[in-house]
């Protein structure tokens, strides 16, 4: 009786034990379940799901009909910044929010302002595919030799601003072993995310943006921003992609 | 003291020439082969042209080209580097790839190429000529090419996929580097064949919008009855293409594509929404209510709901399958 009572205890714990792991979906296993995410986030990845399959072109054409598959877009989120080019856009490095942008603008009739109101729930809802998988600051091997030295000269600028000219090591530290401020081992690997300082979703840039502002300093140049989060990302590479959490879940590195 | 001072000097520019041919030798280009598979996104073959430019892409130096037939292209290169890959087929949108190619590589690319949704919307090339010019031996191409939107992107281009060789065919106003629509009318290239016989029968033409639109491609004739087909005419390509499976089994594969991330099939418990186990044998829809018809349900895939993401682009034979694969649940 004992006996049955024990192995109906390790049965359950065992149950629980993969449920967890099932939920906390490990590497490569698709996006995390929508109900694991923060709420306001999900209401995001909602409204960018709606907004992804709505056309907004005369032509009645939307982002499903030209990415028909949604498991396409797994290595989107976690492969950005990076070197990115539509035609008749500069050729530099991006993040996932600015490559949005352009595409709304080759293929809607929307005026600018409207786009941009769509842009931050579409990045909620790519990263959100991407979820579950690792960040890829390494770009693949078949990727041009100039748009991995654009990723690393960006990733220098980067570091300089955070290092240099915007101080943050004054509160953040870059290792996770170092005691002072806050690590940024695996920042970037958390967004875009509801920040509640701010009362709203933001992806890394928007974020950046934000905090340095609370800072007093007004940063609006895109490229330094991307800049930034090139360095970041950097940082977090090979973490799990975790967007719309603050804390750290599931297995890293 | 003099002659030891020439005879260094020389000595240093003996050296330096030397260097210089060691640089070139360890320069030397070495022609190498690309290769890949394009394929519609039910899997089917593609068949079609690829365009390649040279550096990083939208480059606009458009030098290399081949066939994509039954879905395998191969493409001949003169050296390792950076390279604009482009895909074309009529009725699909034109897919541009951004490539390393290394001397050593496997420099395989597979690519999956949608169908345009808005055909059209598509450019369109028509009254393509050639005249030689005998003395000089180079050939002019002359064509017109217009969209209806107004949108024409640079890519107007010629490939002959047997030379291996695309070339961008250019307007006869000046256009800025910055523009991005360019204009309804006359584009012209010149193409020296080098000693290679020229022949008409080889050249594939098209145009690219920028919504990524692609006109049909032309061949020889460069009649509307000459149109590059998309897809093999007989299934020499092998294996079951969508179109092949069931009603049914086509809907399972567009459910586990679209709806499975939210919707169990197989029991009634809700993931995101209801489990659809069952689903036309309720009298009424789980979260509506309301009657379970063919007509309400197709009503519900086209327009979402609530937290229900409108799925319009599921259509006609498509809806009929999804619903065909629902009744079986």
């Amino acid at each position: 009786m004992a006996n049955r009572a024990v192995c109906r205890r390790i049965a359950l714990g065992m149950i629980i034990g993969v449920i967890s792991a099932l939920a906390i979906a490990p590497a490569g296993a698709g996006p995390i379940a929508l109900e694991l995410l923060e709420p306001r986030y999900r209401e995001s990845v909602f409204e960018g799901w709606r907004s992804f399959q709505t056309s907004f072109a005369s032509d009645g054409v939307a982002c499903i009909h030209c990415h028909p598959r949604h498991a396409e877009m797994e290595d989107w989120a976690p492969s950005y910044p990076k070197a990115a080019v539509f035609d008749g856009t500069p050729y530099r490095v991006k993040g996932l929010a600015e490559v949005v942008g352009e595409a709304l603008a080759i293929h809607t009739d929307l005026p600018p302002n409207r786009r941009d109101l769509l842009v931050g729930d579409l990045v909620s809802f790519i990263a959100w595919w991407g979820s579950g998988t690792a960040i890829k600051a390494t770009p693949p091997r078949s990727t041009p030799a100039g748009d991995m030295a654009l990723l690393h000269a960006a990733e220098q600028r980067g570091r300089e601003l955070f290092e240099t000219a915007l101080e943050c090591t004054h509160c953040h530290a870059i290792r996770k072993e170092s005691r002072k401020g806050s690590p940024l081992a695996s920042a970037a690997a958390r967004f875009p995310r509801h920040v509640t300082e701010a009362g709203m979703v933001l992806p890394l840039t928007g974020f950046l943006r934000w905090h340095l502002k609370t800072h007093g300093i007004s940063l609006r140049d895109e490229v330094a921003l991307t800049d930034l989060a090139a360095f970041l990302t950097r940082l977090s590479e090979g973490e799990i992609y975790w967007p719309g959490t603050r804390e750290r879940k599931g297995a890293g590195k | 003291m003099k002659v030891c001072r020439i005879a260094l000097l020389v000595a240093f520019l003996t050296l330096c020439a030397c260097e210089d041919k060691r640089e070139d030798a360890g320069k030397r280009k070495i022609p190498i082969r690309i290769s890949g598979r394009v394929l519609s996104v039910n899997g089917d073959p593609i068949r079609g042209v690829v365009a390649l430019e040279k550096g990083r892409l939208y480059s606009k130096d458009y030098r290399w080209g081949g066939w994509v037939k039954d879905g395998a292209f191969s493409v001949r290169l003169p050296e390792e580097g950076d390279y604009g890959l482009h895909v074309y087929a009529t009725g699909y949108i034109y897919h541009p790839t951004a490539i390393r190619v290394e001397e050593r590589g496997e420099n395989f690319f597979k690519f999956t190429v949608p169908p345009n949704p808005a055909p059209e919307d598509a450019p369109s090339l028509s009254h393509i000529e050639f005249r030689k010019d005998e003395d000089e031996g180079a050939v002019l191409i002359r064509l017109q090419a217009k969209d209806p939107n107004g949108n024409l992107s640079h890519q107007v281009l010629a490939v002959n996929p047997e030379a291996g060789i695309s070339r961008m065919l250019s307007p006869d106003s000046f256009i800025f580097p910055w523009v991005k629509n360019y204009p309804d009318g006359e584009y012209t290239a010149t193409y020296a064949p080098e000693g290679r016989p020229f022949n008409r029968e080889e050249w594939i033409f098209l145009a690219a919008d920028n919504r990524c639109y692609t006109s049909p491609l032309l061949q020889y004739p460069f009649s509307p009855d000459s149109i590059m087909a998309s897809h093999a005419e007989t299934k020499d390509a092998g294996g079951n293409g969508f179109g092949d499976l069931s009603l049914p089994e086509q809907g399972r594969r567009i459910f586990q594509d679209n709806c499975a991330v939210c919707h169990h099939p197989d029991r009634t418990e809700t993931k995101i929404g209801p489990g659809l186990k069952g689903l036309f044998g309720r009298e009424r829809t789980p979260v509506e209510g309301i009657p379970v018809t063919d007509e309400n349900i197709r009503r519900r895939i086209e327009n979402g709901g609530d937290k229900m993401p409108p799925y319009s682009h599921i259509e006609g034979e498509r809806q009929d399958a999804l619903l065909a694969y629902l009744k079986t649940l």
